[in-house]
């Protein structure tokens, strides 16, 4: 098949699958419309020749995250209604993101290069030597996050022993 | 290699992503959709660096790494205070809820 025919199939079920994302109104097939969603995107890395950023993508994403979400349809239900109030408003600054990214694309010039394939070796090298630094500040930004996660349970918590007091 | 489709098409791939998942932000009230919509756009910058990191080097998909970290530490801790709003409020309707705060 054409590699622009196959670019534009995905495309399209990328975006049909994100739009029925938020427009499904049963939680449940919204959740099974985002794993679409993410498994293309991993299809996208596997076509640009990124193996292990795709296999990184269906595992963490369409694996790890959906099933945390299909745990919290599990345990708040499926109440949820639709409202109207701001979707035209929402439609127009989307349609003009669209717009204006790709107006500003085409006035930025770049050119398509050739796509390289790197090897897994290549990336573990590169990952090592320059990068490694970086699994740092991910670290900390990680428990950062955990710590800010616990602070707000917390919160909770001792809101919970005050009414009981 | 399958897909060698050009940058420009990649980019509006990635605009129109972002872009739906900025109109989820703004219309949706509901707290797993918005929820859905930070992925979305988490996604669409993936797909730029990944692809910018295809024609040059190898540091975009490094970034791309960490980035998916965050966004699943980032998926998991929203959905516990999803969890916890639920418990305490009964709904998840993030304009409704205020005693959370400081």
């Amino acid at each position: 098949m054409n590699s622009n025919v196959y670019f534009w199939a995905i495309y399209g079920v990328i975006i049909v699958s994100a739009i029925l994302a938020l427009e499904l109104e049963s939680l449940l097939w919204a959740a099974v419309s985002f794993v679409v969603l993410l498994s293309e995107i991993a299809l996208v890395y596997f076509s640009l020749g990124m193996p292990v950023l795709g296999s990184i993508q269906l595992a963490v994403y369409a694996g790890g995250v959906t099933i945390l979400v299909l745990f919290a349809i599990m345990m708040i239900g499926e109440g949820y209604k639709k409202t109207h109030e701001k979707q035209r408003f929402a439609v127009l600054i989307s349609i003009s993101v669209v717009i204006l990214g790709t107006i500003l694309s085409f006035l930025s010039r770049v050119k398509t290069k050739t796509y390289h394939i790197y090897s897994t070796k290549r990336l573990g090298i590169e990952f090592t030597e320059k990068y490694s630094f970086f699994t740092i500040i991910l670290g900390l930004i990680v428990s950062a996050i955990l710590y800010l996660a616990n602070a707000v349970i917390s919160k909770k918590k001792e809101n919970k022993n005050a009414d009981f007091r | 290699m399958l897909i060698s489709a050009d940058v420009h098409a990649y980019l509006f791939l990635s605009f129109s992503l972002f872009a739906v998942g900025v109109y989820g932000l703004l219309s949706r009230k509901s707290v797993i959709r918005m929820l859905f919509s930070i992925e979305m756009i988490i996604n669409a910058g993936n797909i730029n660096l990944v692809v910018f990191s295809a024609q040059n080097n190898l540091s975009g998909e490094i970034f791309a790494f960490f980035t998916i970290g965050l966004a699943a530490l980032e998926a998991a801790v929203g959905l516990a205070i999803i969890i916890v709003f639920y418990k305490k409020f009964g709904e998840v309707i993030p304009s409704k809820v205020k005693t959370l705060r400081w």
